[in-house]
């Protein structure tokens, strides 16, 4: 293990003297610790699966991982909450007055958007006055033509 | 959790047969080594058999476990498994996550 880690496992520093003579119940001893430290209890273990140190391994992992994530998302509402009190301490500006801090917290797990259905039945009108607006322009066109060649018959009689 | 049943042909009586940390750490605090038990098969194969009682039947007597050994047919396959049994104990405590990109396939060819 790197030397800037956390010394979650000691006995894996020592990986150039790995050519000694490891006695196995002192590893054992060493590593219960830093078991326990990951959640396990001293029963599990002891006398638990075997293979039950490797799922505490990696849920310490994603353990992590999430604990990064918050921290992250820590720093972005401080963030937020500075810039928006920022106009406070700036000399040279005359409205001193601080911006509001966010309404609401970040919407982690936003929702696919749906068409809302008022927007579906607003859709299905526009199309039927359309159809009807076609069907209009269409027959005031054919009166038209028959009405102008009404005219043209009565004139050449 | 990897396990042996033995059954006892003069009684019918069953034996689980397997390890904990706790046992591998009683074993090894006893002296026993493993990659020194492989190689000295006649003294080091038998411990690692009597030590196998140790998690399910704690209080057995070592003759009654000599006995069950002597009448055992296929020891070699038993050794085998119990290796790995043994093995496995430590082997969980550094493996890897598993990533099969990258294992090194192999198969056996006619």
């Amino acid at each position: 293990m790197g030397g800037g880690s956390v010394d979650l496992f000691p006995y894996q520093d020592k990986k150039e003297e790995a050519h000694e003579e490891v006695n196995v119940a002192d590893l054992l001893d060493k590593l219960c610790p830093d078991y326990m430290a990951m959640g396990m209890t001293y029963d599990e273990y002891w006398n638990g699966d075997a293979e039950l140190p490797r799922f505490y391994r990696e849920a310490h992992r994603l353990r992590r991982i999430q604990e990064n994530h918050n921290a992250w998302l820590h720093g972005l509402y401080v963030y937020h909450a500075m810039s928006s009190v920022s106009p406070l301490f700036r000399d040279l500006v005359k409205d001193h007055t601080a911006e509001k801090y966010l309404e609401q917290p970040f919407d982690l797990y936003p929702e696919p958007k749906k068409p809302s259905t008022e927007q579906q039945e607003q859709d299905a009108k526009d199309l039927a006055n359309q159809a009807m607006i076609k069907d209009w322009v269409k027959r005031a066109n054919r009166l038209y033509e028959e009405k102008h060649s009404k005219e043209g018959k009565a004139n050449a009689g | 959790m990897a396990t042996i049943k033995l059954t006892d042909p003069e009684n019918n009586k069953e034996y689980t047969l397997g390890f904990s940390k706790k046992t591998v750490k009683e074993m090894a605090r006893n002296g026993f080594d493993i990659s020194k038990a492989v190689d000295n098969y006649v003294i080091g194969i038998p411990d690692l058999f009597t030590g196998a009682f140790l998690r399910y039947h704690r209080g057995i007597k070592q003759n009654l476990v000599d006995e069950l050994w002597e009448m055992i047919p296929n020891k070699a396959g038993l050794t085998e498994k119990l290796v790995t049994m043994f093995n496995e104990q430590l082997d969980e405590l550094f493996s890897d996550p598993e990533d099969d990109a990258k294992k090194v396939m192999w198969e056996e060819v006619q």
